[in-house]
């Protein structure tokens, strides 16, 4: 099992550290480009969230992202110790509605939600806790 | 930062993106985008072929401005989508809303699509672009309502007040009001237009207890008050669109370049355009025999700042205008009247109601819908006398012949 840390601050600066990060260590695993592709804007979309919603202070707060490969399985887990937030209690975008009902709002989770096998919230020791997983074949590679 | 080339040809402007489109560019893709479709562009094409991520915020912002395009006949198309992309706007939803290609070629074997109109024929010069249909040769009386030279002393009077049926004009401009009994009314005229019937005017006292009055087909039997003015009604007989071939074009140019679209000697032109920088002015006192001054002419030096106000530079520099104009091909052909009281030789004379800044469909035909698209949804500023260098970026226009009566 490989591993790997980055500790971002509560600034939406931070989020351009998440795709090189990302990068290097899909590159060093042997992830295939559209899994990085995926899992890296759904870290996005979910640390965004964070960022927006977790913290009702001005305070600077850290979140942390730990990514692993074991097998064929890429696994990320977010930390951060803001509000209990979580994110899958977002009610379900209705895509099927027309242009002009289209809402924006939601739209992230929702990509998420549609991109990855496995999304699992828990709130431990005041910590939001976000794990997402994601396989893959390795013979592409 | 994001990075971008843009690329402009008569029927589309291509937009190729690069690099990342997330919650940090999406912003500046925002105001790109206003940037283009003031510009004119209507049917944009961004290339993502460069492209190598996009998160919900950028897909925010394409949503926002397809909805916006779409309304006025416009849209964005998505070009060289990777699957990678397509994918994130496939599970958003969004493959039912914009067109997708997902290479240049597929793009390229879409046919053309062809003007829906027979007959567009085109003048062009280096200010403007007029594409137009022509409709018909019918000719209709011109109304001159009132009398002119009334207004240089402030001499009306109730008996100089002219009253239209409402069903008799569908354009008109002048110095009007609506009301049934004078000493009520008289006291609220002001810079005036009739747009399709419907009449919107700018009363000349300051603080009237209306800012401005908008009647829309509220009453059939309605009708309006004219101190002077000129009127018309009557069948397009050709529908345009224009385009400034720079930044702008002025009302000037407009002027001269309309009469290539028609050989008729008087116009009424209805139009709609969205604004670059206007100069306007309004009468800001009833010419009524009460506020008549000791002497002179209410366009003398010494008066003109007490009788209008005018602006000093320009204004409204987004903004969608309606305008009602009449424009003689040659002044002397009205006989013996001008066309406006204080410049005598103009040949020309166009009342705007001046509404929020917004787009305009630029396809010819759509006059009608897109007047009463602005009408109920926009909301109005002021009612204006328009200056000739008052700056016009596009728009679309119908002509009617007229003819004095």
């Amino acid at each position: 099992m490989k591993k790997q840390n980055l500790k971002i601050e509560n600034n939406k600066q931070e989020l351009k550290k998440i795709y090189p990060f990302m990068d290097v260590f899909c590159k060093r695993n042997n992830v295939p480009s559209d899994v990085f592709n995926e899992v890296t804007l759904s870290i996005d979309e979910l640390v965004t969230n964070i960022i927006s919603y977790a913290f009702g202070d001005n305070e600077q707060h850290y979140i942390d992202i730990d990514v692993e490969v074991e097998g064929n399985l890429l696994c990320v887990i977010l930390k951060d110790e803001g509000r209990e937030f979580n994110p899958l209690t977002y009610p379900e975008v209705d895509i099927k509605k027309s242009l002009d009902e289209m809402k924006i709002g939601g739209l992230g989770i929702h990509i998420v939600r549609n991109l990855m096998d496995e999304i699992v919230y828990k709130r431990e020791n005041n910590f939001n806790v976000l794990i997402i997983k994601k396989s893959f074949s390795k013979n592409e590679n | 930062m994001l990075k971008f080339e843009v690329n402009k040809t008569e029927k589309y402007t291509t937009l190729i993106l690069y690099g990342r489109i997330d919650g940090q560019t999406a912003p500046e893709l925002d105001i790109l985008f206003d940037r283009l479709t003031k510009e004119g562009g209507r049917i944009i094409a961004v290339d993502f072929s460069n492209v190598n991520y996009l998160s919900s915020a950028g897909i925010g912002v394409f949503v926002k401005v397809q909805k916006i395009l779409k309304n006025i006949s416009g849209e964005i198309i998505l070009l060289s989508v990777s699957d990678n992309l397509y994918k994130i706007f496939s599970v958003s939803g969004l493959v039912n809303f914009f067109k997708i290609y997902r290479t240049e070629i597929e793009w390229k074997n879409v046919p053309a699509v062809e003007n829906e109109c027979g007959n567009l024929m085109t003048v062009e010069n280096e200010n403007i672009k007029i594409s137009y249909v022509k409709l018909n040769d019918e000719v209709y009386g011109l109304s001159v309502l009132g009398t002119m030279t009334k207004i240089e002393n402030s001499s009306y009077s109730e008996s100089d007040v002219v009253t239209v049926l409402k069903d008799d004009l569908d354009y008109a401009l002048g110095v009007a009001v609506m009301g049934d009994d004078y000493r009520e009314y008289k006291m609220l005229f002001g810079e005036s237009v009739v747009l399709d019937n419907n009449f919107f005017s700018y009363p000349a006292v300051k603080n009237p207890y209306v800012d401005y009055m908008l009647d829309s087909q509220s009453d059939d039997t309605a009708n309006y008050k004219f101190l002077t003015g000129f009127g018309f009604k009557g069948n397009f007989s050709a529908e345009c669109c224009f385009q400034a071939i720079n930044e702008f074009v002025t009302l000037d140019e407009l002027v001269t370049s309309v009469p290539c679209v028609s050989d008729s000697p008087v116009f009424g032109i209805a139009l709609l355009a969205e604004s670059a920088g206007l100069y306007t002015m309004n009468i800001k006192k009833v010419p009524v025999i009460d506020n008549k001054p000791l002497s002179g002419n209410i366009f003398d030096k010494d008066k003109f700042n007490e009788w209008f106000d005018y602006s000093i530079e320009y204004e409204f520099k987004n903004n969608v205008v309606a305008c009602a104009g009449v424009i003689v091909r040659n002044p002397t052909k009205l006989k013996n009247k001008s066309l406006t009281a204080y410049a005598k030789n103009l040949n020309y004379h166009f009342h705007a109601a001046i509404f929020n800044a917004g787009l305009l469909c630029k396809k010819i035909g759509s006059y009608k819908n897109e007047l009463h698209r602005i009408i109920s949804n926009f909301n109005i500023c002021k009612v204006q006398h328009l200056i000739g260098k008052s700056r016009l970026k596009n728009g679309l226009f119908g002509i009617v012949n007229l003819e004095e009566e």
